[in-house]
């Protein structure tokens, strides 16, 4: 378990004094792919560096299972950090040593044998699947199997935790794809926590259980990964959320106004499926049973670590009360609703929902 | 050998002083290269590895050393050799001669070496310094491991140029009685106005100095993936 506490750190130049982490707690568990989202700038490289100590914060505490790493001398850091394996964005792996000299790197000195480090690294190496270019140079390797690598050679010495900064920012979308499927696969494998930073909603969606938002060094919302896509409660989840489910466009226009029709109660709504309900006719039902016009104007679903997950942007016309019932019916039915918009000549009882 | 005895006379009487003078300029080279190398290349590695941000940060030693450095550095050969004829005789007994030579070169080469390894070295990308740091490498650990293994080709190419320059230098240092080819260019040429002589000293150095490039060369080849 990893838990980080009131972290804080600014950073001094002649004339500025820039805060990077402004306080920040997390808790993070074993087993869990957690995933740190922020914009560039937003303290989140510097928050996963705090963790095994690049950084140092000015204040707060990092704990993990127990040990405070903030606390320890510099030999016994370097011991924790041989727990704490690390990948990065450009993978950062040396130029002048081969696929098997750059993971055998951290196995050296440890009083293992030749032919221990040798069975060590090629099963490492079997495990991100990169056999084949154990006498290879970085140099003639892709990006995805320089990651690999980097993935072998953080494994080395059997870490509890692996922190990735950034770690499919220099990918393409399928080198992405199949360095993240091997992150879970690791995860469960070797009941691994992972911690992920990026800037991609979409590696969130793909493998995190949980994910932080930061903005600004403070981490602003917290949650598992199906409540925050379902109830972003902050203006960068939202935006996020809307990314990666391809409506931030609409909402844009929306906000333009093109429904146009003052003078019906017209009320414009996010709804949220999750898991097997996703499945459910609830939006025809409703327009039968409450008598209501429900027109859909966006929809899609996306898999969140293998749960369904729905968004349909539906707009409702009609007698504002039964629009009111049906929300209702739906929140019964563990449908998650947002109003977007409230538009016409009823609109005294539409922050109720919300 | 007709041809040369008639274009070069002096060249052929004179043989055996420059095989000499050429054996001497190498054994100058070599000596003063060496020693350069065995200073200058730890000098480079702490002017990096002290520098702000980087793996063992010390303003002063950083500071200081990197003076130090530059005054070599800035000091013209000629006036650097008779500068500190001091110095020279207290560590070779003499300031004249093949070991009167190799004092004053391994003082203007091991700062020239210095900064040429520094800037070998700073061209190793710092991500791999970090991921060394997060795999728990100390500092020392990280110097020889990576740095030093990283930054070979560098530093093989900082040497090649060291070793070119330095065969410049011992020309110099020859011109006052430290041997070697430009002490044999100008006492038996220059000085008798035999063209020839110098002429053959200048082709000898042309190609020792080609050599040792071309061998540079060859290693970072080698060296570099």
């Amino acid at each position: 378990m990893i838990i980080l506490k009131d972290l804080t750190k600014t950073y001094k130049s002649k004339r500025l004094t820039v805060g990077a982490l402004n306080q920040v707690s997390l808790t993070i568990d074993k087993g869990d792919i957690f995933g740190i989202i922020g914009y560039s700038g937003a303290g989140k490289s510097t928050l996963i560096r705090c963790i095994n100590l690049l950084e140092r914060p000015d204040s707060g505490r990092v704990m993990i299972n127990g040990t405070d790493l903030t606390a320890l001398s510099p030999q016994a850091l370097r011991k924790q950090r041989e727990k704490i394996g690390m990948i990065f964005q450009h993978f950062n792996l040396m130029k002048r040593r081969n696929v098997f000299e750059n993971v055998a790197y951290p196995l050296k000195g440890k009083g293992l044998s030749k032919d221990e480090i040798q069975a060590k690294v090629l099963k490492l190496l079997e495990l991100v699947g990169i056999s084949d270019k154990a006498y290879s140079y970085p140099s003639q390797l892709s990006g995805g199997q320089k990651q690999r690598v980097a993935i072998a050679r953080a494994l080395a010495n059997d870490p509890e935790v692996l922190l990735c900064d950034e770690a499919t920012s220099a990918l393409d979308p399928q080198n992405t794809k199949s360095i993240l499927s091997l992150l879970k696969e690791i995860n469960q494998k070797l009941n691994l926590t992972v911690v992920i930073i990026t800037h991609q909603m979409e590696v969130i969606k793909e493998v995190c259980n949980k994910v932080a938002v930061m903005e600004e060094g403070v981490v602003v919302e917290e949650g598992s990964i199906i409540d925050i896509f379902s109830r972003p409660q902050t203006k960068i989840s939202k935006e996020f959320v809307a990314h990666t489910m391809g409506y931030e466009n609409f909402e844009k226009i929306l906000n333009q106004g093109f429904i146009k029709d003052s003078n019906r109660y017209e009320l414009t709504v996010r709804i949220s499926f999750v898991g097997q309900i996703a499945g459910q006719a609830f939006i025809s039902k409703i327009s039968i049973e409450y008598g209501i016009y429900a027109n859909i104007l966006f929809g899609s679903i996306e898999s969140l670590q293998g749960v369904p997950f729905g968004s349909l942007i539906v707009s409702f016309t009609g007698n504002s009360n039964k629009i009111q019932e049906a929300i209702g019916y739906l929140e019964e039915n563990n449908v998650k609703v947002e109003v977007l918009k409230a538009y016409g000549a009823d609109k005294t009882d539409n922050a109720q929902c919300s | 050998m007709e041809l040369i005895k008639q274009i070069m006379p002096n060249v052929v009487n004179l043989f055996p002083d420059l095989i000499k003078a050429c054996g001497d300029t190498l054994l100058m080279v070599l000596i003063s290269g060496t020693i350069a190398s065995i200073i200058g290349i730890p000098m480079g590695v702490i002017l990096v590895v002290t520098r702000e941000g980087n793996l063992l940060e010390n303003k002063y030693v950083n500071s200081i050393l990197g003076k130090i450095v530059n005054t070599f550095r800035s000091l013209p050969f000629v006036i650097l050799l008779t500068a500190i004829v001091p110095i020279t005789r207290f560590f070779a007994g003499t300031t004249i001669g093949l070991k009167g030579a190799i004092v004053p070169l391994i003082f203007a080469s091991t700062p020239f070496v210095a900064r040429q390894v520094e800037s070998a070295l700073l061209e190793i990308d710092p991500g791999v310094i970090e991921a060394a740091e997060a795999m728990g490498s100390s500092p020392f650990e990280i110097i020889y491991r990576v740095l030093l293994v990283e930054g070979l080709p560098g530093i093989v190419y900082a040497l090649t140029i060291t070793i070119v320059s330095l065969i410049g230098f011992s020309a110099v240092a020859g011109t006052v009685g430290g041997g070697g080819l430009g002490d044999f260019a100008i006492r038996y040429g220059y000085q008798y106005y035999r063209m020839d002589i110098m002429i053959a000293a200048t082709i000898v150095l042309l190609l020792i100095v080609n050599m040792v490039q071309g061998l540079g060369e060859y290693l970072l080849k080698k060296l570099s993936h």
